[in-house]
């Protein structure tokens, strides 16, 4: 029996095992941080060995039996999910050491469960059984809750609270969608087979499923109207793990709307047309939303949502362009909010406050945030020199393609409104005259710099390059179109 | 089995509807043990002996830890419900109306449309709708735990209908999952608890030092 494919499998294997060792061995200095940077390396490592057998394969997929499915887009989702807990594990290390003090002799057990998240997601991405994909994504999901509650007072508790429930209420809509293909096609459904078994579906079972994979994945996503657990989680949670719940964990529902909700929208013109409406919705009220927010990462939560609208609405469409802007802008979403929530971080670690009118009066003078701020907030308004930019303007001409000319408007409306508010919120915060602000200067730890400095690296670099994010995005777009074409 | 069927939705609706939150958990028990022996009636009569280790598995998860763990969930707290967003009375009788009618309903369209899934079926739906009912109405943490409980057994019975044969280990994975959850609410639970105790007792002794200064 050949063993070639072990290697592949290091990518959810390394975390997992880190996690148990983390977890056990963590509380020794410089354990945990280090184990968990071994892991994610190797994690890397893992991942780009089987991106170059992918290459190599003229299938666009590779299967390991019966039970792993891997082709470019769990790829790229593994890979974001990579580098998104890289650079949190990073951050985390001077930022929830001041942040969070009192929890100090938890610390190895907060980096036991981001490893353990990272782990489940890496696993579920590869998964080729839809219940042990739904099984994997629902475990990763609800260890997350710790990361939520890590400050222990009442709000993280309540928001906790909130999360789990209504992921774990809504993500079993989804199971009751698995269930009923399954019952339909009577074998197991698999990601190999589901364009098969969709195809096959009587009419009126397949919208029903359709419909009930939309409430398990939009809940999980954050969407409108099933966000209620979006902005809470996102401002109670330290900033380190937001980036880790925006950038990864919330990703998964959008890798379950691929795998399943886009299958039907080939098939079925009305799933299609539902998703874009309240994808639409999303996209609009998102941005109202933000407006009336006095705390700064509530309002880059809902300006988070107003922009996963975009993605969910280019996920439906049947087009390789509508899907290509869909997936480019899931990398650039998370990118974004990398810049914005390590910005917010680090004025969290500034000022202690998440209030904008505490911060105006405790900030002092931090270029390379203001600088990052500034950045971000530009590129979720889509400006030219900005990845966002190339995936907006893809869908926004996709949707136009497919006659969805009002979402289309909302696009751009709500792109316009989300970078308005963030504009705001920067020159209250950075260009009021303040005089700790023009006087005194806050140096920040080298590595909560580093890390944003990353992210704006990467958003600035696949804007003016983008052609090497392309073949990857390539692979993902024709990976999910074979499998329902 | 229709009689069992009907014990299980009435004593959900008991758990439901209850304003004392022991009660609503303690008729968790009788619920979750009838559930229990359906999954082995249904083993038996069919003939798949993997429902067995299901239906032991349901026993201790279902019957003893859940209930045990939510118990925990009462310590620190007061044991009625916190008012929930529907009147009472009307909520008992929304719960009626869903339980009996939506039963009857589930019932002929099974026998219609898919006269070839297990009977617990149109029990499961109406669990499922019947949790998620609760689940929308209550506010009380632990009535929403308790829903959440509900739906999760509707959804069991719904697999355990449409895919008797369904691999020992996905059902074992999902119970796992389910724990993982129970575990995780029950704790959040208990911590909310405790912070609105320590809350109180800062608002009293505020309040009292307060008066002794008067």
């Amino acid at each position: 029996m050949s063993f070639d494919w072990l290697p592949y499998l290091f990518s959810f294997l390394a975390p997992l095992f880190s996690s148990l060792v983390v977890f056990l061995f963590g509380k020794k200095k410089f354990i945990k941080e280090s184990i968990s940077i071994i892991a994610i390396i190797l994690a890397i490592f893992s991942t780009s060995l089987c991106w170059s057998s992918l290459t190599v394969s003229d299938k666009n997929s590779l299967s390991i039996g019966q039970i792993f499915y891997i082709d470019g887009l769990s790829l790229i989702m593994q890979l974001m999910v990579e580098f998104v807990a890289l650079m949190v594990i990073l951050y985390s290390f001077p930022y929830i050491s001041k942040t969070y003090r009192h929890r100090t002799e938890h610390f190895h057990i907060y980096y036991s469960i981001i490893m353990l998240s990272t782990g489940f997601m890496n696993l579920a991405f590869i998964l080729n059984n839809i219940f042990l994909l739904y099984i994997a994504l629902e475990l990763s999901s609800i260890i997350a809750v710790y990361l939520i509650v890590f400050n222990l007072n009442k709000e993280s508790l309540k928001a906790g609270f909130k999360y789990i429930i209504l992921i774990n209420v809504g993500i079993l809509f989804s199971l009751l969608g698995i269930v009923l293909l399954f019952y339909i096609a009577g074998e197991f459904v698999m990601i190999s087979n589901i364009g098969e078994v969709i195809k096959s579906l009587p009419r009126n079972i397949a919208l029903l499923s359709a419909f009930l994979f939309i409430v398990g994945f939009f809940t999980k996503a954050g969407l409108i109207p099933f966000h209620l657990w979006l902005p809470d989680s996102y401002s109670e949670s330290p900033s380190s793990v937001t980036v880790f719940l925006a950038g990864a964990v919330t990703k998964l529902g959008f890798y379950g709307l691929a795998r399943t909700v886009t299958g039907f929208s080939f098939n079925y013109d009305e799933i299609k047309v539902v998703v874009i409406t309240l994808s639409s919705i999303s996209m609009l009220f998102g941005a109202i939303l933000a407006y009336s927010q006095r705390d700064i990462k509530k309002i880059i939560a809902y300006v988070s949502i107003s922009e996963m609208g975009f993605i969910a609405s280019a996920l439906v469409l049947k087009t390789y362009e509508g899907i290509f802007g869909g997936i480019f802008h899931l990398i650039n979403h998370t990118i974004m909010k990398g810049v914005l929530f390590f910005a917010v971080g680090a004025i969290i670690y500034a000022c202690g406050s998440r209030k904008i009118d505490e911060i105006k009066t405790l900030i002092s003078k931090m270029p390379p945030v203001a600088v990052s701020f500034f950045i971000g907030s530009l590129a979720v308004g889509g400006m030219p020199l900005f990845a966002s930019f190339l995936s907006s303007i893809a869908i926004f001409f996709a949707l136009n393609k497919e006659g969805f000319l009002l979402s289309s408007i909302i696009l751009v409306f709500s792109e316009f409104l989300n970078v308005i508010i963030l504009l705001k919120t920067a020159m209250s915060i950075f260009w009021q005259k303040n005089e700790k602000l023009e006087n005194s200067k806050f140096s920040l730890p080298f590595l909560m710099v580093f890390c944003t400095g990353c992210f704006v690296i990467c958003l600035i670099i696949f804007g003016i390059y983008p052609e090497i994010v392309y073949p990857f995005i390539d692979n993902a777009t024709k990976g999910i179109i074979k499998i329902f074409n | 089995m229709e009689i069992i069927y009907i014990a299980i939705l009435f004593f959900s609706f008991l758990a439901g509807e209850a304003k004392s939150l022991r009660f609503s958990i303690l008729s968790l028990i009788p619920h979750s043990l009838l559930i229990v022996v359906v999954v082995f009636i249904i083993g038996y009569v069919n003939h798949i002996p993997a429902l067995y280790f299901i239906a032991v598995l349901d026993l201790v998860v279902r019957a003893i830890l859940m209930p045990v763990l939510l118990l925990k969930g009462l310590k620190n707290r007061l044991e009625a419900e916190i008012k929930p967003s529907i009147s009472h009375p009307l909520s008992i009788a929304l719960s009626i109306v869903v339980l009996s009618i939506g039963y009857h309903f589930v019932e002929i369209f099974k026998s219609s449309y898919i006269p070839h899934v297990i009977s617990s079926f149109s029990c499961g739906l109406t669990l499922f709708v019947y949790g998620f009912y609760l689940f929308i109405s209550k506010r009380d943490m632990l009535k929403m735990i308790i829903s959440f409980f509900i739906i999760e057994n509707g959804i069991h019975f719904l697999i355990i209908s449409m895919i008797p044969k369904m691999p020992k280990f996905i059902e074992v994975s999902l119970t796992l999952n389910f724990i993982v959850a129970i575990l995780f609410l029950v704790y959040l639970t208990i911590r909310l608890n405790e912070v609105f105790v320590r809350e109180e007792i800062k608002k009293l002794k505020e309040s009292n030092s307060q008066r002794s200064q008067l």
